[in-house]
């Protein structure tokens, strides 16, 4: 049962790395078009 | 110097793509005279364009000085390429480009396949069906939509 929760932890580690560059990703983004 | 890139856009659709001298030490662009009298042309009819020039990889916002040339906005630098292992890693997470953002997509989605499948897996191979062995199959599913989920937004772009 603990390997289980270790992927459901990695997955909550990755959505967590993914909302932050996708936010950033975002913002570069605008910033590079100069809005 | 450094011959650069640079992009004038109307609101109108009209688009100039053309060369210009990048001189970092006084932060401008030069451009050709040819340049500057169609510019000079298109501001009778046209609305103040939004220029943009791409150096070292960066697309950076500039501004028309007084003599016709471009030169970066007030408190807006070039940044420097990232250099070692962990400055890049860092820019990659801080200003990650929509190419890697969708590279991240697709690992999300290979993920929550491959969660997916080991979740079915797990459902033939159990026949006592414990409550350790529900939440296992419980956990390998949840991380399957987190993954597949996190893989939507990342790839979404703009």
């Amino acid at each position: 049962m603990g390997w289980s929760f270790g992927v459901l932890g990695l997955s909550l580690v990755l959505c967590a790395l993914g909302l932050v560059m996708n936010h950033n990703g975002r913002k570069a983004d605008r910033e590079r078009r100069g809005h | 110097m450094q011959i650069i890139e640079i992009e004038i856009r109307y609101a109108g659709g009209f688009r100039i793509t053309d060369k210009a001298t990048w001189n970092p030490d006084a932060s401008a662009f030069h451009v050709s005279e040819r340049l500057k009298q169609v510019i000079r042309e298109m501001d009778v009819t046209e609305a103040p364009p939004i220029v943009s020039a791409t150096v070292r990889g960066q697309t950076l916002s500039v501004e028309q000085a007084p003599d016709g040339d471009f030169r970066l906005k007030a408190g807006q630098v070039v940044p420097q390429p990232p250099e070692g292992f962990l400055a890049q890693l860092g820019e990659v997470i801080r200003r990650p480009t929509r190419d890697q953002r969708h590279q991240f997509a697709r690992y999300a989605h290979t993920l929550s396949a491959g969660a997916t499948i080991g979740a079915f897996g797990f459902w033939h191979s159990t026949t006592n069906w414990s409550p350790q062995n529900i939440l296992s199959l419980a956990n390998l599913c949840l991380a399957s939509v987190v993954l597949f989920y996190i893989g939507i937004i990342s790839m979404e772009g703009e």
